[in-house]
């Protein structure tokens, strides 16, 4: 994947000078270079989906069928 | 009934909570920030009626009376509009009234989800949502009150001022001035952690500059990251020093060769502290982020009072995911009295 413009190289000069100096070290991630995301289908009432991380345990009753 | 305050995604815990409340017998419901506007119909009679929500086609009726506790893990606001243009024009006058109207909307989802919280007063709170919003300075000043060690701090609008407190620290570093934030372009997030400065990068800023924040750069032997959970302390230290990558911040997470990281405990005093400093700012839950200087101090860096535990509870064994869950349902059982778990 090619290498974005850091998000302080791409604002106006202008804005450069007008912006935390914090600006001038954030770091682009890559999103798919993210942990792996695990989106499970949960119970209707509870999640739509979480992240699980690495050191993440999934819970298994999360994939079962919504009890009748 | 517990009623479980979360979101639908960045969440790694509340299903586990959740869980663990089933096996100690309690029914639990679970609503998302999102459920207000993005994926729900609801209605609510304004005074004293109760929420009657549809999720998925399932109507449930949320009546204040049959709440008996509340965890407010998080909570962030979905909006139907989300997915569309609001405006056909991307001309700098429009541009500008969308960002209103979606601050509009944005403020019309808050005062919502502030009528619900207020709705659930008389029940027993993990966490009040009106505590979790800290001024990272304001808990600095609390933390030097409780007598932890803080790093020196900078605040300034003037270059003159940096150079000064670079000369006295030799190393610095910047961050927000309030929570750090992923900004999302194109394929990539755009991270505003911790980060160090040298005095190139001063050179190149202007006399004048936006208010930015500053610290003394901290020789680390290790960093700690505490979870707190109503008056009890459980640490974690983190070996992020021996990596150029999380070296200033953990954060900057090497997924490939991720830190060693130990259970740790933190000396009695350091702990007394923390729970006056807790105790000050009234919160029962919070991540906090140390740091053990190479010269044998622990400096407090800060708070997160809604930050992840399941980093700190997975590696060290700690399970407080069934704390919680126990925690909770003491609260539903008892109120805010305290009663041993």
């Amino acid at each position: 994947m090619e290498t974005p413009p850091n998000l302080f190289e791409i604002l106006t000069e202008d804005a450069k000078d007008r912006v935390p100096v914090a600006y001038r070290a954030v770091e682009p991630i890559p999103i798919a270079g993210a942990p792996e995301l695990r989106l499970v289908e949960s119970r209707s009432y509870r999640a739509r989906g979480y992240f699980c991380k690495a050191f993440y345990k999934p819970v298994s009753k999360c994939v079962a069928p919504e009890p009748d | 009934m517990i009623l479980v305050l979360s979101q639908s995604s960045h969440e790694l815990t509340t299903e586990e909570v959740m869980d663990w409340l089933e096996d100690l017998g309690l029914p639990c419901l679970r609503l998302n920030g999102e459920d207000l506007d993005a994926d729900s119909s609801w209605s609510a009679r304004v005074p004293g009626g109760d929420f009657e929500i549809t999720l998925d086609g399932r109507t449930l009726k949320l009546a204040a009376g049959d709440i008996q506790a509340v965890w407010f893990r998080r909570w962030a606001h979905g909006r139907r509009d989300q997915p569309v243009e609001l405006i056909l024009d991307d001309s700098r006058e429009r541009q500008e009234a969308q960002r209103e109207i979606s601050s509009h909307l944005d403020q019309e989802m808050a005062r919502l989800s502030g009528y619900l919280f207020s709705q659930l007063h008389d029940a027993a709170w993990l966490s009040r949502p009106s505590i979790t919003r800290l001024n990272k300075l304001e808990v600095l000043e609390e933390a030097a009150r409780a007598g932890l060690e803080v790093p020196a701090t900078l605040i300034t609008t003037r270059k003159k001022h940096l150079e000064e407190f670079m000369r006295t620290h030799g190393g610095i570093i910047t961050k927000s001035i309030g929570e750090s934030r992923a900004l999302h372009l194109g394929d990539y997030f755009h991270t505003m952690l911790t980060a160090e400065i040298g005095t190139d990068l001063i050179a190149q800023l202007p006399e004048d500059l936006f208010p930015s924040l500053f610290q003394e750069k901290l020789d680390k032997r290790y960093e700690i990251r505490a979870f707190y959970l109503a008056g009890e302390l459980y640490s974690m230290a983190i070996f992020s020093q021996i990596d150029d990558q999380t070296r200033v911040d953990f954060r900057h997470y090497n997924n490939v060769k991720p830190n060693r990281v130990v259970p740790f405990k933190l000396p009695a005093d350091i702990a007394d502290r923390i729970s006056r400093l807790m105790g000050a700012l009234e919160l029962e839950t919070g991540s906090l982020d140390l740091v053990k200087t190479t010269d044998g101090r622990y400096v407090f860096l800060e708070v997160n009072p809604v930050g992840q535990f399941g980093m700190v509870s997975k590696p060290c064994n700690y399970h407080l995911e069934q704390r919680v869950a126990e925690i909770l349902a003491r609260k539903a059982r008892h109120g805010n009295s305290p009663q041993p778990v």
